[in-house]
C-alpha cells in the first residue's frame, strides 16, 4: 500500500542522501524480533518462512536478529536446525546460513519473571554484538491465555520502551498480537488496558493475517482506484452483499482452543468483520494508517445492534455432523478428538447484518462462515439491483439474472463480474456470462504470503493493515449482543449440517424474502 | 531456471507468410491443442501482462533466448521475437507462433506466454512494425527491448514510437558513445526509456547506501576525499561505472573540475575529491567490481566493497575508523530480473537522469588531453 511510503521515516534514514531514491523499498530499521511461542505451529509454518523470505529479499536490515522464546530446551544450533525444517530440506543453502546467523533461542516459561530478566540480558548481548540500537518487536505467537503474563513480564523486566508522543527515534518497541484479541468486549478491554500499561497504541500491532492478503488489500484499490465502481457502491445500485469464509478443515489439533471460541470468535469477529468494513467503508481522507482505520471503525459503529429478537431471526449457528468431504467420510464435530461429546460450540455461523448509514441503508449484508464446508473459499459477492424496467419481458425474458461482482480472496484469487448476454441464435435468450480476472493468469504468479507483508510493515512502523483498539472493541460490542443472546436463550437452536455440505437449511432461510439464495462457490 | 521447468508449445504450422488473421488463428488452435504431450500436472494458464517486442540479431538470439524465457516466467507476455534480415532475399515477412510455459512455483500446472516469431528478408524489415501492430494485445502495454547498439534504423524507430516503454542497454554501445543513449533517454523521458546498465547498478547503490545508513558513518559522506572504482573488461570504464560515479556526484553535489594523473578531480562543498577508475582485463564482461571510499578527519572512514560475478554476497572491508570485515548480501539479479524490474517500474527516474548528466560531464573531462 502506498501508506508504506507515507509512513514516517526515521530521521537517520532520511538524512542519508544515498537513500533518497527507491533503490529498494524504504529501509527497515535494524531490530530484534522476539518470538514468544517459538516452538509452536505458527512460528514453524508462517513466521520463520516469512522472515526467511524477507531476509532473502534484503528487506530485513542485515543486523536484524530473531530470538525464539519458548518452554522447550534448545541450544541456538538446535533451534536453527529445527527452524530450517520450515523452509528447506537437503544441505543448508547459503541463504539459510546467512539467515541462521540471525537466529537465537532462549528457553523459559511465560509466567517466570526470571526468564524475562535473563532474556533481557541476552537481548542486550545480541544488540551489542550486532549493533542493533535496541529496537524490538515482540511477537505473541502463543495461545491468547498467555498474552497477559507475557505483557506483564515484558513490562516488569523493562524489555520494552514505551513510546512518548510521536515515536521518531530509536530505540523503539512494538508488539504484534495474534487474534483473537479477547473473547468478548469485557476481556478485550481488559487486555487492551493491560497491554497499554506497557505499550502505547501506536506500538501495538494486532495482526489479522487476512489483512495481509493481496486480494484483501485489493478491495480498496478496486473500489477506490477505478472510476467506474465507486459511483455504484451504494444502496441505489447494490441489492445485497454476501461474504463467505468457508473452510473444509475441521478443528484439527486446535480442539481445546476451538471449543472455547467457536467460529464466531475464531473467524466471524475478526476476518469477517474486517472484510465487511473494507467493503462498506467510506473513502479515507488519505491512504495512511489512521485515516483508513478511522473509516473502518465508522462502519463498525454503524452496524445495526441486534436485539434478542433480531438475533433469533437474523443469525444461525450450527454444528457439523458426520458426512463426507471430497469423497472421504468425515466425522461429526462432537466425534472429533479433543471435543466434548456434548459440545455446544458452533462450527458454522451465518448472519444478516445491516449497516445503518446513508450509503448502505436497506442493503442486507449476508455473512457466513463454517468449518467442514463443501469447498475452501473466501469471497465477497456484490449483487447489483435489476434494471428499473424489464425491457425484454415481451420477448419472454421475464427475470434476468442479477449482475454479481465477486471479489475472490482465496483460492483462485481474483475478481469476476457476471452480466447478461444474448445467446447466439434467432430467438432472444439472455444468459449470464462472466468477465474474469485471475491474479495468476494476469500476473503469472500467486500473490505473496500475508505474514511476509505484515511483518515487514510492522518493522517499518506502518500499522495500516493492523487492527486498532477501537476497531477490535467495536467488533466485540457487536458480537457480544449475538453471543449473549445465544448463551442466554437455550431455546435458540443449534442447527446441524452434514460435513461436506454448504451449511444448514436454516441459513438459507435468512435470505428468504430477499428473492435470492447463497451464491454457489 | 532449469530447462526441465519450462516447456515450449509449438503450433504445428511452420513459419508462414505474414497474415495477422492466420497467426491469431494459429494461436487459437495452439491453445485448443495445448496439453497434448506436455506433462502439465494441472491446468495450462495463458497469461499476458504486456506485449514484449524484441529485435534479435542472430548472435544476440543465442545469448538472449534463455534470458527471454526467464523474462516470460517472471512477467508473462505476448513475446514478439524479430529476426530482421534473417530470411533469404525475396522471402518477405514470415511469422510462426508458439508458447513458452513455466511450471507454477506453487504447483498445479503451467503458466504460458504466447510467442510470435517474425522473420524477414532485408527489404521487408520496414514491414515489421505494421505486422506487430496488427498482433498487439489491445490495452496491454507494449515494451520494446532494444539491444541494437546504436540508434537510427527506421523500423526500430517506428517500433520505439509505438511502444509505451523502451528498454535500452548502454553496455552494448561503442565505448565512449554511451552519452548518445543517455541524451536520447532524457529527450524521450526516463519514464518511457530505461537504461538496463542503470538497473544492474541497483545492488551496488543499495549496498553503499547501507554503509552510510550507519549513523556513525553518515557524516563521512560530507568528508569524502577519494573514490576508487575498479572494473573488469579493459581500460575504458563501462557505462555502469560512469553511471555509478555520476550517481555519487549528483547525490553528493560534486562538480567535475579536471583530470589529473590520479583520475578526475571533483569539487565537493568541503574540498576536492579524487575519482579514480581502474580497469583490469580479467573478470567476466565489463562490470563494476570494487568501490573504495575514503573520507578525511574529523569523520575519517576507509571502506572498500568487493563483489564478483554472480556472488550472492559482497565483501566489505572497513579499515577506518576501526578494522572490520563482513560479508553482506548483495542483491545480484539475473539479467531477466533486471529487465522485469524495469518493466514494472513506472516512474520517471530522476536520479538516473542526474547521474547520466554528471557522467557525461565526467567523460568530457576524461577525454581531454
Amino acid at each position: 500500500m502506498s501508506a508504506r511510503g507515507a509512513a514516517t521515516a526515521e530521521p537517520e534514514t532520511r538524512a542519508n542522501p544515498l537513500r533518497e531514491e527507491s533503490v529498494t523499498l524504504r529501509a527497515a530499521d535494524p531490530c530484534t524480533f522476539i518470538v514468544f511461542g517459538a516452538s509452536g505451529d505458527l512460528t514453524h509454518r508462517k513466521l520463520i518462512p516469512a522472515l526467511f523470505r524477507l531476509s532473502k529479499q534484503k528487506l530485513l536490515h542485515p543486523r536484524t536478529a530473531i530470538v525464539g522464546f519458548a518452554r522447550r530446551e534448545f541450544t541456538d544450533e538446535a533451534f536453527r536446525e529445527e527452524m530450517r525444517k520450515s523452509v528447506e530440506s537437503g544441505p543448508p543453502s547459503s541463504d539459510w546460513e546467512r539467515f541462521a546467523e540471525r537466529l537465537h533461542y532462549h528457553s523459559g516459561v511465560f509466567e517466570d519473571h526470571g526468564a524475562f530478566r535473563s532474556l533481557g540480558r541476552l537481548l542486550g548481548e545480541i544488540e551489542e554484538k550486532r549493533g542493533i540500537p535496541g529496537n524490538r518487536i515482540f511477537y505473541f505467537a502463543t495461545p491468547p491465555s498467555e498474552y497477559a503474563p507475557l505483557t506483564r513480564n515484558i513490562g516488569a523486566a523493562g524489555l520494552a520502551k514505551r513510546a512518548l508522543r510521536e515515536e521518531t527515534s530509536a530505540p523503539w518497541s512494538r508488539v504484534i498480537i495474534e487474534k483473537p484479541f479477547g473473547r468478548d468486549l469485557q476481556s478485550a478491554r481488559e487486555l487492551n488496558a493491560l497491554v497499554h500499561l506497557v505499550f502505547a497504541e501506536r506500538q501495538i500491532f494486532r495482526i489479522d493475517h487476512y489483512l495481509g492478503k493481496e486480494t484483501v488489500q485489493n478491495i480498496l484499490v478496486f473500489r477506490l482506484g477505478n472510476g467506474i465502481f465507486e459511483p455504484l457502491w451504494n444502496n441505489r445500485y447494490i441489492e445485497q452483499v454476501q461474504i463467505t469464509v468457508a473452510e473444509t478443515v475441521g478443528v484439527e489439533s486446535r480442539a481445546a482452543y476451538f471449543e472455547t471460541a467457536g467460529v464466531s470468535r475464531d473467524i466471524f469477529q475478526s476476518h469477517m468483520m474486517q472484510l465487511l468494513t473494507l467493503t462498506a467503508m467510506e473513502p479515507p481522507a488519505r491512504f495512511e494508517a489512521d485515516s483508513v482505520r478511522d473509516e473502518k471503525a465508522k462502519v463498525l459503529r454503524t452496524l445495526h445492534p441486534m436485539s434478542p429478537e433480531e438475533v433469533a431471526r437474523d443469525t444461525v449457528r450450527a454444528q457439523y455432523s458426520a458426512g463426507a468431504l471430497g469423497g472421504t467420510p468425515a466425522p461429526g464435530y462432537r466425534e472429533e478428538p479433543g471435543v466434548n461429546p456434548g459440545s455446544q460450540t458452533e462450527t458454522y455461523m451465518a448472519a444478516r447484518i445491516h449497516v445503518d448509514n446513508w450509503r448502505w441503508s436497506g442493503v442486507p449484508f449476508f455473512l457466513r462462515t463454517g468449518k467442514r464446508l463443501a469447498k475452501r473459499a473466501t469471497e465477497i459477492a456484490i449483487q447489483f439491483r435489476q434494471p428499473p424496467f424489464s425491457l425484454f419481458r415481451s420477448a419472454g425474458c421475464e427475470m434476468l439474472e442479477a449482475n454479481i461482482l465477486r471479489l475472490r480472496i482465496q483460492p483462485d484469487e481474483g475478481i469476476s463480474l457476471s452480466f447478461g448476454s444474448k445467446s447466439p441464435g434467432q430467438e432472444l435468450h439472455i444468459d449470464p456470462v462472466q468477465m474474469d480476472f485471475y491474479y495468476l493468469t494476469s500476473f503469472g504468479q500467486d500473490p505473496p504470503d500475508a505474514y511476509e507483508r505484515l511483518l515487514l510493515d510492522c518493522n517499518l512502523g506502518d500499522s495500516t493493515l493492523f487492527a486498532r483498539r477501537d476497531e477490535v472493541e467495536l467488533a466485540w460490542e457487536f458480537m457480544d449482543r449475538i453471543l449473549d443472546t445465544w448463551r442466554a436463550d437455550p431455546a435458540l437452536p443449534m442447527a446441524a449440517y452434514p460435513a461436506g455440505t454448504w451449511g444448514p437449511a436454516e441459513a438459507d432461510e435468512l435470505l428468504h424474502g430477499h428473492g435470492t439464495h447463497w451464491h454457489r462457490l | 531456471m532449469t530447462v526441465q521447468e519450462s516447456y515450449v508449445l509449438d503450433a504445428p504450422d511452420v513459419s508462414r507468410p505474414f497474415d495477422a488473421v492466420a497467426i491469431e488463428e494459429d494461436l487459437k488452435n495452439m491453445w485448443k491443442r495445448a496439453g497434448d504431450g506436455v506433462p502439465t500436472g494441472g491446468a495450462i494458464y495463458r497469461a499476458a501482462l504486456a506485449n514484449l517486442v524484441v529485435p534479435l540479431d542472430p548472435p544476440l538470439e543465442r545469448k538472449l533466448t534463455p534470458v527471454l524465457v526467464d523474462v516470460t516466467r517472471r512477467h508473462p507476455s505476448r513475446l514478439f521475437s524479430i529476426a530482421a534480415g534473417s530470411a533469404p532475399p525475396g522471402a518477405g515477412l514470415h511469422a510462426r507462433t508458439g508458447a513458452i510455459c513455466h511450471r507454477r512455483e506453487s504447483g498445479g500446472g503451467l503458466v504460458c506466454s504466447e510467442q510470435v516469431v517474425l522473420e524477414s528478408d532485408a527489404a521487408s524489415s520496414a514491414l515489421i512494425p505494421s505486422g506487430i501492430r496488427s498482433l498487439l494485445i489491445g490495452d496491454l502495454p507494449t515494451v520494446l527491448l532494444d539491444f541494437h547498439p546504436g540508434l537510427g534504423l527506421p523500423w526500430i524507430d517506428e517500433l520505439m514510437a509505438m511502444s509505451d516503454l523502451v528498454l535500452v542497454d548502454s553496455c552494448l554501445m561503442e565505448p565512449g558513445t554511451e552519452p548518445e543513449m543517455w541524451r536520447f533517454l532524457r529527450r524521450e523521458g526516463s519514464r518511457r526509456v530505461h537504461d538496463l546498465a542503470w538497473a544492474r547498478l541497483n545492488p551496488w547503490r543499495a549496498i553503499l547506501a547501507e554503509v552510510f545508513d550507519e549513523k556513525e558513518y553518515l557524516p563521512a559522506l560530507g568528508a569524502i576525499r577519494s573514490v576508487e572504482l575498479g572494473f573488469t573488461g579493459g581500460a575504458f570504464p563501462p557505462p555502469g561505472v560512469w553511471l555509478f560515479a555520476g550517481w555519487l556526484a549528483s547525490r553528493l553535489g560534486w562538480r567535475t573540475e579536471r583530470r589529473d594523473a590520479e583520475g578526475l578531480i571533483l569539487r565537493s562543498a568541503t574540498g576536492p575529491v579524487t575519482l579514480a577508475m581502474r580497469g583490469t582485463e580479467s573478470g567476466e564482461g565489463r562490470v563494476l567490481e570494487r568501490v573504495h571510499v575514503r573520507a578525511s578527519e574529523p569523520h575519517a572512514l576507509d571502506v572498500e566493497i568487493h563483489h564478483r560475478g554472480r556472488d550472492s554476497s559482497a565483501h566489505i572491508t572497513l579499515r577506518t575508523p576501526r578494522s572490520e570485515t563482513l560479508e553482506s548480501p548483495f542483491g545480484y539479479r539475473e539479467f531477466a530480473a533486471c529487465i522485469v524490474g524495469e518493466i514494472q517500474r513506472h516512474a520517471a527516474n530522476r536520479p538516473m537522469e542526474d547521474a547520466a548528466r554528471a557522467a557525461e560531464e565526467m567523460m568530457k573531462h576524461w577525454r581531454k588531453p
